[in-house]
């Protein structure tokens, strides 16, 4: 076929499809049915692609919410840690032996710890009229704190702060701060 | 036959039909999308809260580690929420909470403070415990609490707790 010719015939064919009035004996008269259902499936994709966008904002939620217990154990794990160094360093001021108090083992302490006590497995808790996180509060925490020692020979103290607690999914979460304790004064 | 095969455009049914389809899945979707963005403001307002109060615990945990005289020895706090003391510098510093916003001034006045939380969060309250023990060095205990400025408040609250105990065993 000429290459005019077949200009020709698919001009003619787009005028007749475009403009022309619909007459029975043309193709695609028989399929206008199919529009519709075409429309639903198209909408339901749609749909299905936006809800998942969606479930996944619903989980950038808790998300959020987990990391801002991650946030509360970590200055909680700290806490740990600082007043472990405290009685290390009251250690040097009341002229004791720079370990003096510290074994091997899990051990609790409070805030306001002069000492550390044996590890009791107890949750955290928090008293809404001082705001304080202890063991004395009224109101549980899911945190868990030990204060884990290991004396890495008579010159170094390996602490731990480990903070553990059941995350919003229902997984295990922890947080390990760890720290080591030197006797520089000697 | 040839009534249905003749393509006379779309019926009122079928643009009802049609239509009313559309809006279902419309209203639905929408309405997704409105509890989205809500969800996102919520998400954020949680971000700002705990990046300002770790930003305001970090700083005051530093220059708290490295200070002597707490509330001790000419630095007066007047209340639990203030904290005087006398930084590495050997500057009077006072960290206190003014109308939400945990402020640092040099000096014990804390309203010519500036603030180290934004205007974003509203901080509830700000405890300083500080046990001045004569054979420990001085041990300040930090609580603080948060919650967004906005209408997501009332569904977060931050409640931090941490210790610092300082390097300046004299104290």
């Amino acid at each position: 076929m000429p290459m005019n010719k077949f200009l020709d015939k698919l001009y003619d064919f787009f005028r007749e499809s475009l403009f022309s009035p619909p007459e029975a004996d043309q193709p695609w008269a028989g399929k206008k049915g199919q529009v519709l259902i075409e429309a639903l499936i198209a909408l339901s994709f749609l749909t299905v692609g936006f809800l998942a966008a969606f479930s996944l904002l619903g989980r950038s939620l808790s998300t959020n919410r987990a990391s801002a217990q991650s946030y509360a154990a970590t200055y909680l794990a700290a806490e740990g840690i600082e007043v472990a160094r405290n009685i290390v360093d009251g250690n040097g001021i009341q002229g004791v032996a720079w370990n003096n108090g510290f074994a091997n083992g899990d051990y609790e302490i409070e805030y306001n710890s002069l000492s550390m006590t044996q590890n009791q497995e107890r949750f955290l808790t928090y008293d809404p009229s001082t705001n304080i996180y202890g063991y004395g509060g009224s109101v549980q925490t899911p945190f868990k704190r030990a204060i884990r020692i290991t004396l890495v020979g008579s010159d170094e103290i390996k602490v731990n702060s480990i903070i553990s607690w059941i995350g919003l999914g229902g997984g295990d979460s922890r947080v390990d701060l760890e720290d080591h304790f030197m006797n520089w004064r000697n | 036959m040839t009534f249905f095969l003749k393509n006379r455009g779309f019926t009122l049914i079928e643009l009802i039909v049609a239509l009313g389809l559309f809006s279902i899945i419309m209203v639905i979707t929408t309405g997704g999308f409105v509890r989205f963005l809500k969800t996102e403001r919520q998400a954020s307002s949680f971000t700002f809260v705990n990046n300002n109060l770790g930003a305001a615990i970090e700083q005051m945990a530093k220059e708290i580690r490295t200070g002597k005289n707490f509330c001790a020895d000419g630095q007066s706090c007047q209340s639990p929420s203030v904290l005087s003391f006398v930084n590495s510098k050997g500057a009077a510093v006072t960290y206190c909470l003014e109308n939400g916003t945990v402020k640092r001034s040099a000096g014990q006045d804390c309203s010519s403070g500036q603030g180290i939380t934004g205007s974003k969060v509203s901080v509830g309250y700000l405890n300083f415990i500080v046990s001045n023990n004569g054979n420990y060095p001085p041990r300040i205990t930090i609580s603080i609490s948060a919650n967004p400025n906005n209408e997501s408040a009332s569904i977060y609250t931050a409640n931090l707790q941490t210790t610092v105990s300082s390097r300046q065993l004299g104290g």
